[in-house]
C-alpha cells in the first residue's frame, strides 16, 4: 500500500528505458500530489485505490460504532431514531461500495499486470478516471449525513415508498451511486481487456491464476448488473421529482418492483464482493501448504456456475413480499442449488492442504479464518434459502449476522490476508508476523463476539434495523457490542501494522519472493516491485 | 413488572410456536441446522486434522497431486442429494403456508407510519393499535417494562382453534406484519393486497414487530396478537359491535361531541395527545421545530397559522407522499386539541382555532352528519333554536338497498328531538331512488326505504298517526348519486 519507489523525476528525459528491475526515467512525471492526480500507473492507482478503501472502511466502521453503540442497552441514548437509521444506511452502502469493493480493485490493479505479465491495465487513462471518480461518490455519500434532513436513511437497498419521502440526501446517495456504478464498470472493462489481451505469451486461459479467474467473471457480473442498479436508482430519481410513478400504485407502478430490480442487482453483487475473495484464498492457500491448488478446472467452472446462478435467486430476497407460491418453491429451489458449487470450492481448498506441508504465517491464518467462517455463513444461508424458515428470520438479526459472516469474514478477512501476502510486494519489507498473528487472533474472536450472538437475536425474533428493543434482546445485544468495539480497535491495530510494514519497521526487506510455496509471475519481479514492470513480456513456462 | 434478572433468559431459539406453521417452520429450522452442524464438524474435523498432521514443522514434504475427478464428482453430489432432502419438508411448508383458501374469519390489517389498522370486515367494525409503552421508558426516564415496545393499546383479538386470513396492507410505505409464534409474516405493500392465515393453538398474548423499515418511528409499532377462547371472544366481540354501533337498528355512529370548549381546554387536551404515545411530537418534536429537512417545524408554520380548514383537512387526510399519516381515527376531540395547541405554542399565535364539531363537519364533506344536527342541537342553544323549526334530516341508503343504514340512528334521534314537546306536530316521509333501471321497481324500492324509516321512527316512539307517508320519488342520476338513495324527513307544514 506504500507509495511506489520511483526515480523518474531524479532522471532525464533520455528517452525509452528498457530495464526490468525498474530504474525506468523515460518520462518526466509530475510529483507530489499531482503525480497522483495525473497517473496511469496501475500500481499507483491501486495504492490509491487500496488507502481510499481504508479510510471508508474507517468511517462506515465508526458508523456501525455508533449503531452498536445505540444498541449497547435498551432505550434511547446517543441516536435518535431517525439518525440511526441513517447510519445503518449509510454503513451498508460505503462499506459494500467505498470499503470492500475499491479494495478487491486495488489488488486486482496492482497485482493482475503482475501476475499476467502484462505491462500495465488495458487502459491506463481510464484507469485513473476509474479511480478519481470514487472520492466525489465518497464526499456525495459523507457529505449527506449534513444536509438538511440528513442521509438517506431508508436502509441500503433504498425501497421505495420510504426513499421517496426522503429528503435531499437519498438524491446525494442516487448520485453516489450513478458516479460510483460508473466507476465500476470502467474498471470492469478494464480488468476483462487487460486479462483477456495483455497475457503474456504461452499463458492461456485454463493457465492463469485463479485471481485473474475471478475477477474475469466478476468484471462481467459488475458489466451487467450495475445498469440495473443505475436504472433503478433513476427511476427513483424520476419518482421523486419529476412526476412518474414506477414505485407507485396509484400511478399504476409497483413498489415490489423495484425490488426485483434492486435484486436482480443486488444478488450478483453478493458474489461481486465473494469472488475476488476466492481468488485471493485460492492464491495464498497453495502457497503455504507448499502445493498446488487442488482441482484448478473444477474451481473455475464452480466460479462460473456460483456467477450465472447468481442472476437466478435473487428473489429469494423477497420471500415476504407475497411471491406467488411457484415463485417461492423456484426461487427456494435455485438458491439451495447455489451451495453445491460453494461447497466445492470449499472442499478443493481443504485437499489443496491436505497432505501437504502447512505453515500458519498471517496470510494463511486469515484464509483459515475466511474459510471457516464464510463456511458458518454459507450455512445460514442454506437455513435462509428454505422459504419457511425465511418468513421467520427475514429482516431480523439472524440475517444481519448471516451476511456479515459473508461479506466481513468472507470478503474483509481475505482483504487483510491480501495486504499480508502481496504487501511486501508492494512495499519491499515484511510485515512483523508477531503483529499480523495478534491482528488476525484479536479480529477473530471480537469478530465471532460480535456476530455470532446476533444468530441468537434473530431467532428470539429482534428485528433488523431498530434503534431499540425489548429487555429480552438486552444480554445478546451488550454482548455484541462489546465485541464490535474491539473488533474497531483491531483495525485501528491493523493500520499500525501496515504502516509499520511500510516504514519497514520488521527490519526484514522482502524478497522478490518471500513465500517459498508461492507461484506466479508477481514473484519474479523484485520487492518493491519497480513503477514499471514487464515492458516486454516475460517467459511463461 | 418483571425484574430484568427474570428477563435475562439469554434466547437462543426461535419462539415458542403457537400454530402448526410455526411449529412446522420451528422443526425445518432445527432439521437444516442439525444437518449444518454435523456437515460443519465433519468438515472441520478434516481441516483441523490436516493442519495438524500435515504441518511444515513435522517435516512433511508436500505430495503434488492438484486433481481427481472422482472425488470432485462425489462431493458435487452427495451436497445436492443432502439438499433434495432438505427440498421434500421446506416444499410441504410452504405448500401449506400458503394455503390460504377457506378462512373462517377474515381481517384487514393496514400498515400505516407507524401503527397498525385492524378491520373486522364481516362484522362492521375495524380500530387502530399503536405503541402503549410510555415515552419516558424510552427516553430512559422511568423503568422498563416486561413488555417494553411489545405493548400496544388496542391488540387484535381473535378466537383460538379457528383459520383466521389476514388481508395485509399499507397506506403509505412498506410495513411488515410479523408475529413469530403464529409464523406469519408478510409485508404490507401500499396498492396492493397480500394474505396470509394462521390456526392459533392455544389462546394468549403474541407480539411481533413490523419487520420492514419504514422510516422512523419503525421500531415503535410492534404487533400484539391476544388469542381468546371463543367463548371470551364472543364477549369481546359483542362488546366491540356495541361500541361501535354495528348490527342494531339504531346505532351510535353519528354522535357528535358538538361541546363548544373554551381555548384553553382544548390546549390543554391537545398537549397530552401532542405529546402521548404516537403523538405528534415524534416527528414535528416537543419543540415544535420539526427536524430540518424531515418533518417540518409547526413552530411559525404557515399552516398551522393559517385558516383553519386547511389545518382540519391536513390532519384528517394526511399528505400525499409524505410520512404524514391521516389521523381521522383520532376522535374531533383530539384533533381539535391538537390543532389548538399547535395554534397556541411556541411562537405561534393563531387567532383562529377549530371546535371539535369542525372537524365533524369536515368528516362529512363540510356539513353535520344528518344526524348530528340534534345533538349539536341539544348541546348549543344557540344552534338548536335555529334548527327545530326546520328539520330537515336525510337517511342515505346503499345502492339497491332496502335495510335501514348503521348511520340512520342520528337522524332518527333529530325527528326525536323535534317532535319532543311540539304536541300535534307530524312529520313528512318522503323515499327516493335514482332513475337507472325499471320505474316501477324504483317506486317499490323507495317505499320499502321510506317504510325502514318509519318502522324505525315508531320503534323509538313515534306514533304511527304522527307519520306522513309521501309519495315515493326517483332523483336524476346513478349508483354515483347519494341524493338519489336519501329519506327526507321533514316536519310537517
Amino acid at each position: 500500500m506504500a507509495s511506489v519507489p520511483h526515480d523518474a523525476s531524479h532522471g532525464a528525459n533520455t528517452g525509452h528505458g528498457h530495464d526490468h528491475t525498474g530504474h525506468d526515467d523515460h518520462h518526466h512525471m509530475p510529483t507530489g500530489i499531482m503525480r497522483y492526480v495525473t497517473t496511469t500507473n496501475h500500481k499507483d492507482i491501486g495504492s490509491m485505490y487500496m488507502w481510499f478503501s481504508f479510510v471508508m472502511f474507517l468511517s462506515g466502521g465508526t458508523m456501525a460504532m455508533l449503531i452498536r453503540a445505540e444498541l449497547f442497552q435498551p432505550g434511547l441514548q446517543i441516536l435518535d431514531p431517525e439518525r440511526f437509521n441513517q447510519m445503518t444506511t449509510l454503513h451498508g452502502i460505503v462499506m459494500i461500495f467505498g470499503a470492500i469493493m475499491p479494495a478487491f480493485v486495488g489488488f486486482a490493479n496492482w497485482m493482475l499486470p503482475l501476475q499476467l505479465g502484462a505491462p500495465d491495465m488495458a487502459f491506463a487513462r481510464m484507469n485513473n478516471w476509474s479511480f478519481w471518480l470514487l472520492p466525489p461518490a465518497a464526499i456525495l455519500l459523507l457529505g449527506s449525513l449534513l444536509v438538511p434532513g440528513g442521509a438517506a436513511a431508508g436502509g441500503w437497498t433504498l425501497y421505495p415508498p420510504l426513499s421517496i419521502q426522503a429528503g435531499m440526501g437519498m438524491d446525494m446517495m442516487i448520485f453516489a451511486i450513478h458516479i460510483m456504478g460508473a466507476s465500476s464498470i470502467m474498471g470492469s472493462i478494464n480488468i476483462i481487456t487487460t486479462i483477456l489481451n495483455l497475457r503474456t505469451p504461452g499463458m492461456t486461459m485454463m493457465k492463469m491464476p485463479m485471481f485473474a479467474w475471478t475477477w474475469l467473471i466478476t468484471a462481467f457480473l459488475l458489466i451487467a448488473t450495475m445498469p440495473v442498479l443505475a436504472g433503478a436508482v433513476t427511476m427513483l430519481l424520476t419518482d421523486r421529482h419529476f412526476g412518474t410513478t414506477f414505485f407507485n400504485a396509484a400511478g399504476g407502478g409497483d413498489p415490489v418492483m423495484f425490488q426485483h430490480i434492486f435484486w436482480f442487482f443486488g444478488h450478483p453483487e453478493v458474489y461481486i464482493i465473494a469472488l475476488p475473495a476466492f481468488g485471493v484464498v485460492s492464491q495464498i492457500i497453495p502457497t503455504f501448504s507448499r502445493k498446488p491448488l487442488f482441482g484448478y478446472a473444477s474451481m473455475v467452472y464452480a466460479t462460473a456456475s456460483i456467477a450465472i446462478l447468481s442472476f437466478i435467486v435473487w428473489a429469494h430476497h423477497m420471500y415476504t413480499t407475497g411471491l406467488p407460491m411457484a415463485g417461492q418453491l423456484y426461487f427456494m429451489f435455485a438458491t439451495m442449488l447455489i451451495a453445491v458449487p460453494t461447497a466445492a470450492k470449499i472442499f478443493n481448498w481443504l485437499a489443496t492442504m491436505w497432505r501437504g506441508s502447512i505453515t500458519l504465517e498471517t496470510p494463511m491464518l486469515f484464509c483459515l479464518g475466511f474459510l471457516f467462517l464464510f463456511t458458518l455463513g454459507g450455512f445460514t444461508g442454506l437455513v435462509l434459502s428454505l422459504t419457511p424458515v425465511d418468513i421467520q428470520l427475514h429482516d431480523t438479526y439472524y440475517v444481519v449476522a448471516h451476511f456479515h459472516y459473508v461479506m466481513v469474514a468472507g470478503a474483509l478477512f481475505s482483504a487483510f490476508a491480501a495486504v499480508y501476502y502481496w504487501g511486501p510486494k508492494w512495499t519491499g519489507w515484511m510485515y512483523e508476523e508477531k503483529l499480523g498473528k495478534i491482528h488476525f487472533w484479536w479480529s477473530l474472536i471480537a469478530f465471532n463476539v460480535t456476530f455470532f450472538p446476533q444468530h441468537f437475536l434473530g431467532l428470539a425474533g429482534m428485528p433488523r434495523r431498530i434503534p431499540d428493543y425489548n429487555m429480552q434482546f438486552a444480554e445478546w445485544n451488550m454482548v455484541s457490542s462489546i465485541g464490535s468495539f474491539a473488533f474497531g480497535i483491531a483495525q485501528i491495530f491493523f493500520i499500525i501494522v501496515v504502516i509499520r510494514m511500510i516504514k519497514g519497521k520488521s527490519g526484514i526487506r522482502a524478497a522478490a519472493k518471500p513465500w517459498d510455496g508461492a507461484e506466479g509471475l508477481e514473484w519474479t519481479v523484485p520487492s518493491p516491485a519497480p513503477y514499471h514492470t514487464f515492458e516486454t513480456p516475460p517467459a511463461f513456462k | 413488572m418483571v425484574p430484568s434478572l427474570a428477563a435475562a433468559d439469554w434466547k437462543m431459539n426461535l419462539q415458542q410456536p403457537n400454530s402448526a406453521i410455526a411449529q412446522q417452520m420451528f422443526d425445518l429450522h432445527t432439521l437444516i441446522t442439525v444437518v449444518c452442524v454435523v456437515i460443519f464438524f465433519a468438515v472441520f474435523g478434516v481441516m483441523f486434522y490436516s493442519l495438524y498432521a500435515h504441518r511444515k514443522s513435522s517435516g512433511r514434504k508436500a505430495s503434488q497431486f492438484h486433481e481427481s475427478a472422482t472425488v470432485e464428482a462425489l462431493w458435487t453430489i452427495i451436497p445436492f442429494f443432502i439438499l433434495l432432502v432438505m427440498a421434500f419438508p421446506a416444499t410441504k411448508a410452504v405448500l401449506d403456508m400458503r394455503d390460504t383458501s377457506a378462512p373462517e374469519m377474515t381481517i384487514k390489517v393496514t400498515g400505516y407510519q407507524w401503527k397498525w389498522g385492524y378491520d373486522y370486515i364481516h362484522e362492521g367494525f375495524g380500530y387502530v393499535s399503536t405503541l402503549a409503552t410510555p415515552l419516558a421508558q424510552i427516553k430512559n426516564g422511568e423503568t422498563k417494562g416486561e413488555n417494553y415496545l411489545l405493548e400496544v393499546d388496542n391488540p387484535l383479538v381473535v378466537p383460538v382453534g379457528k383459520k383466521i386470513r389476514v388481508l395485509i396492507t399499507a397506506n403509505d410505505v412498506l410495513h411488515a406484519w410479523w408475529v413469530p409464534a403464529l409464523g406469519v409474516k408478510q409485508d404490507a405493500i401500499p396498492g396492493f393486497i397480500r394474505d396470509a392465515w394462521f390456526r392459533a393453538d392455544r389462546p394468549g398474548i403474541f407480539r411481533g414487530n413490523c419487520a420492514e423499515l419504514c422510516g422512523k418511528e419503525h421500531g415503535f409499532m410492534p404487533i400484539v396478537v391476544e388469542v381468546k377462547t371463543q367463548a371470551d371472544y364472543d364477549i369481546w366481540l359483542a362488546a366491540q359491535k356495541d361500541k361501535y354501533g354495528v348490527g342494531k337498528t339504531i346505532n351510535a355512529v353519528a354522535v357528535v361531541d358538538s361541546k363548544v370548549y373554551t381555548r384553553d381546554e382544548l390546549v390543554a387536551h391537545g398537549k397530552t395527545v401532542f405529546e402521548g404515545a404516537g403523538g405528534c411530537q415524534g416527528c414535528h418534536q416537543a419543540t415544535g421545530k420539526g427536524i430540518a429537512g424531515q418533518f417540518p417545524a409547526l413552530d411559525g408554520s404557515k399552516l398551522v397559522n393559517g385558516p383553519k380548514l386547511d389545518q382540519i383537512t391536513l390532519l384528517l387526510n394526511g399528505k400525499a407522499g409524505t410520512a404524514m399519516a391521516s389521523f381521522k381515527h383520532l376522535s374531533d376531540k383530539d384533533l381539535a386539541g391538537v390543532m389548538a395547541y399547535t395554534r397556541s405554542s411556541w411562537s405561534n399565535k393563531a387567532v383562529e382555532f377549530a371546535q371539535p364539531i369542525d372537524f365533524a363537519k369536515a368528516r362529512n364533506g363540510g356539513v353535520l352528519p344528518a344526524g348530528a344536527v340534534a345533538a349539536a342541537a341539544v348541546a348549543d342553544k344557540a344552534v338548536a333554536s335555529t334548527e327545530v323549526g326546520v328539520l330537515s334530516a336525510k337517511v342515505y341508503f346503499a345502492n339497491g338497498q332496502k335495510e335501514l343504514p348503521s348511520n340512520a340512528k342520528g337522524s332518527i334521534d333529530a325527528a326525536l328531538a323535534s317532535l319532543k314537546g311540539q304536541h300535534g306536530k307530524k312529520i313528512d316521509i318522503t323515499g327516493y331512488t335514482d332513475k337507472a333501471g325499471d320505474r316501477v321497481a324504483n317506486l317499490g324500492l323507495a317505499k320499502e326505504r321510506a317504510i325502514a324509516v318509519r318502522d324505525a321512527l315508531e320503534a323509538a316512539g313515534v306514533k304511527r298517526d304522527q307519520i306522513n307517508m309521501k309519495p315515493p320519488g326517483e332523483v336524476a342520476g346513478g349508483a354515483d348519486n347519494k341524493e338519489a338513495r336519501r329519506v327526507d324527513i321533514n316536519l310537517a307544514a
